[in-house]
């Protein structure tokens, strides 16, 4: 390998690292839904274009999404299906007028994220390898497990006020069963999207666009439109003011829930965040927000870092997948190549994301929230139509109207996550719904 | 323990009954219902680990009934009411001899705002202290400066005449959601005992329910071997809960109806210490891999010592027992045995307090509750 060659490779990670950064501030645009248009163009560009520097670019891409997208969940409310549980604590940051020190506790988490990524996932290349093998012919139950987990851990939010013992079970089982509810609604829209969804068919790698899009973002910005707050001057600390402990907790916590749902499959960095957030007994918003940073990038970037791995090549997530179309990984070279891209790309996102926060945190609180909201409204809308035509809007039409259930009776909204974990889980215990749902 | 990391151990619990259950009835039966015919029963050994805290949090919480419940709002904060009624209902158990038990309601302000109060018992000098604290932001418990209120108005004590037995930490903050309930018990000697959260870690909490929830297995797979593995994954997982929850310090009423009281716990630590959830789980998660591995077809770790002592995989149970005691020592026990230490040695050198058992009694009944704190 030339220096050359490695000059491009690098200018090609901070390329797509630019590319990524830029797409990521549009709210409700996932990077997955760009990167289809971006092997459309390689696989006509192919011949001229090296596939390693390809690989690069797609990860930038992918780096930067993971880092960026924190500006629109937390300054515009449009999460996706990982940035959701930042949502509240995040919300009533901005209301304080620290939504840039939630950013920063965010991209901090992010980036001790993407530094455990670089040097543990070499260090531990056997013991992952060997785990992976156990783990495989176990998937089912395991994954069956962390469904069972998320539906009996909820607890009711009721504060305790009742007149008798049947009006407290009425009060406190309102939020359960919404929330049971919610998992099960979504649960059918999303064997109805894996089985047959009804997006034109040159438009079906973007088959769940529409409904993660309705679920998380539309329904946090009906809430928004709906609920009257005013968002104040934000304030620019000169430190986050986190104790080191809360930096170190979130950041182990949330890179191992990150590791835990890039190693299996259905299981998403939020829904891996937050049982890390239970398996580490966390308290307080700091060490939460950390933790979330961290798991999100360890799920997203993880998962192309497991694609590489010498002794695994786990394909995990839509850009290993689409990578593997045209790339094959064969050797250590290459492995350290992705990582010194990662941790490149890692670098330059962090502080993409801060300048952007920094940028917006002293602007956002001239725009009134409603016209906020209802711009951020119409650009998703957009969005969906320009990517999965009328019919992509009236799956996220239905999709809202799930999103919308746990957040008026305040349930978890992790329970939307059924349209991703249910139909795989189906999928992989052998069991088969779709018939009953008319789907043959 | 928290929720997940009694789930994990109920499933920790359900992988060694597989694994016993494979050695009891040969040709890997049960493993092989697992990985080939995709059964979940394993499953079953999170959900009733996990279920004792369900039953309390979900149902018993409810049926709790309370003689007082002290319910303020932001613009009707009244300190005395809150000592005098506490005061009251410890004399009212030693007078009439019964358990009287008093609810304290947080003070909600906003979805993520709450007056913040304090209760004290002293009992040398039979006073209860209540003190009006200031608004908090959320679960950051962040006080808002200018929100404290003049003495005069925040500070209340009411005297009680009982003899009080009180073993937690003085002050009991209520906070945010649900607040705490206090229970007054008469006993023998005529004094009176105070207890938190009464309607928790008592009859859910108990070897009896594990007992009879058992059966639940044969109604889901019949009298056959795979319903005899149900069977003992629901009770063993079931009684992983009140286990690990005895580690800690609040105990659990183990035999209904036949006991009534609490046994206090091993003391070992802390049930929402943030240590000991992390390090149960590492365990667990450990165990869970090395069980996966036991019943797997393919061997893809071997422990050296099988090998030094020449133990063969057809003599399964000795293979077993030696590989895991192997692993234990190799694997489990050293990255435990090093970050404790290393976490030690920092508490020391940045002067961190050890709690009082007071303290810790009181952390960890709250601490459940999340309305509350010391």
């Amino acid at each position: 390998m030339t220096i050359e060659y490695l000059l491009m490779c690098i200018l090609f990670v901070v390329i797509g690292t630019l590319i990524g950064s830029a797409l990521s501030m549009l709210p409700g645009l996932h990077v997955y839904n760009v990167i289809g248009f971006f092997l459309l163009f390689y696989f006509t560009a192919g011949l001229v274009l090296d596939s390693m520097q390809m690989v690069l670019m797609l990860i930038g891409m992918l780096v930067s999404y993971a880092f960026v997208f924190t500006i629109p969940s937390i300054y515009f409310s449009a999460p996706d299906d990982s940035t959701m549980f930042v949502l509240m604590p995040s919300l009533r940051y901005l209301k304080e007028g620290r939504g840039h020190e939630a950013v920063v506790l965010i991209a901090t988490g992010a980036l001790i994220g993407v530094i455990a990524i670089t040097i543990f996932v070499p260090l531990f290349m056997g013991p992952l390898a060997i785990v992976w093998s156990i783990v495989q012919p176990n998937i089912h139950w395991i994954i069956g497990a962390v469904i069972a987990y998320m539906l009996v851990s909820e607890f009711p939010k009721d504060f305790g006020r009742h007149k008798n013992p049947l009006h407290g079970l009425k009060e406190g089982w309102k939020t359960i069963l919404a929330g049971y509810l919610t998992f099960f609604l979504s649960a059918i829209l999303g064997i109805i999207v894996f089985n047959k969804t009804i997006i034109p068919a040159d438009r079906a790698f973007q088959g769940l666009m529409a409904p993660l899009i309705g679920l998380f973002a539309t329904s946090s910005i009906i809430l928004n439109l709906i609920s009257k707050y005013e968002i104040p001057e934000q304030n620019i600390p000169k430190s986050i003011d986190a104790h080191p402990r809360e930096i170190v907790h979130g950041s182990v916590a949330g890179a191992s829930g990150g590791l835990f749902a890039a190693f299996l499959p259905a299981v998403t960095a939020g829904v891996g965040g937050y049982m890390a957030s239970h398996a580490f007994a966390q308290k307080g918003d700091k060490s939460f927000l950390v933790s979330m940073g961290a798991s999100r990038v360890v799920y997203y970037v993880g998962a192309i870092s497991l694609f590489f791995l010498p002794t695994l090549h786990l394909r995990r997530g839509a850009l290993a997948m689409g990578i593997n179309l045209f790339f094959t990984p064969e050797s250590v070279q290459q492995f350290y190549m992705v990582d010194m891209g990662i941790a490149i790309a890692g670098v330059i996102s962090f502080f993409m994301v801060i300048y952007a926060s920094r940028f917006l945190a002293t602007r956002i609180y001239r725009i009134n929230p409603k016209v906020l909201n209802l711009t951020v409204l119409g650009i998703v809308i957009a969005l969906v139509y320009f990517m999965t035509s009328w019919q992509g809007l009236l799956i996220m039409s239905v999709a809202t109207a799930i999103g919308l259930i746990p957040v008026l009776f305040n349930s978890r909204r992790s329970h939307c996550l059924a349209v991703i974990l249910v139909p795989i889980w189906l999928n992989m215990s052998g069991i088969s719904l779709g018939s009953l749902f008319g789907l043959w | 323990m928290k929720g997940f990391a009694h789930f994990l151990a109920g499933l920790t619990t359900a992988t060694f009954v597989v694994v016993i259950a494979n050695m009891y009835y040969g040709n890997n039966l049960i493993a092989n219902a697992i990985v080939q015919n995709k059964a979940l029963i394993i499953i079953l050994g999170g959900i009733f680990g996990i279920l004792p805290d369900t039953i309390d949090f979900r149902f018993a919480r409810y049926i709790q009934r309370h003689d007082y419940e002290v319910d303020m709002d932001e613009w009707n904060i009244d300190p005395k009411l809150v000592a005098e009624t506490l005061a009251k209902a410890i004399d009212q158990a030693a007078s009439e001899k019964r358990e009287v038990n008093v609810m304290l309601h947080t003070i909600k302000i906003s979805s993520d705002q709450w007056r913040q109060y304090s209760v004290q018992f002293d009992t040398e000098n039979k006073k209860v202290i209540c003190d009006i604290g200031p608004v908090i932001s959320g679960f950051e418990k962040r006080p808002y400066i200018n929100s404290y209120l003049p003495e005069s108005k925040s500070h209340a004590e009411a005297s009680f005449s009982a003899d009080l037995k009180y073993d937690y930490d003085k002050v009991t903050y209520v906070d945010i959601l649900s607040g705490p309930d206090f229970s007054f018990f008469p006993e023998e000697d005529g004094s009176v005992r105070a207890d938190f959260i009464p309607w928790h870690r008592r009859w859910a909490h108990s070897i009896t329910l594990g007992v009879m929830f058992a059966p639940l297995g044969f109604a889901i797979y019949g009298f056959t071997p795979l319903g005899w593995t149900a069977f003992w994954i629901i009770m063993l997982g079931f009684w992983s809960h009140i286990l690990t929850d005895h580690f800690g310090l609040m105990g659990s009423n183990m035999f209904p109806p036949f006991t009534t009281k609490r046994v206090p716990g091993f003391k070992v630590t802390r049930s929402m210490s943030t240590l000991a959830n992390v390090y149960t789980n590492y365990i667990n998660v450990l165990l869970i891999i090395f069980n996966m591995n036991a019943w797997s077809p393919v061997k893809y770790f071997e422990m050296p010592w099988t090998q030094m002592l020449n133990i063969s995989y057809s003599n399964y149970a000795e293979w077993y027992t030696v590989s895991l005691l192997n692993y234990i020592i190799y694997y489990v026990l050293p990255p435990v045995l090093i970050s404790y230490a290393i976490v030690l040695w920092i508490r020391r050198k940045m002067g961190v307090k050890e709690m009082t058992d007071e303290q810790a009694r009181s952390a960890e009944q709250l601490e459940e509750l999340g309305g509350a704190s010391v």
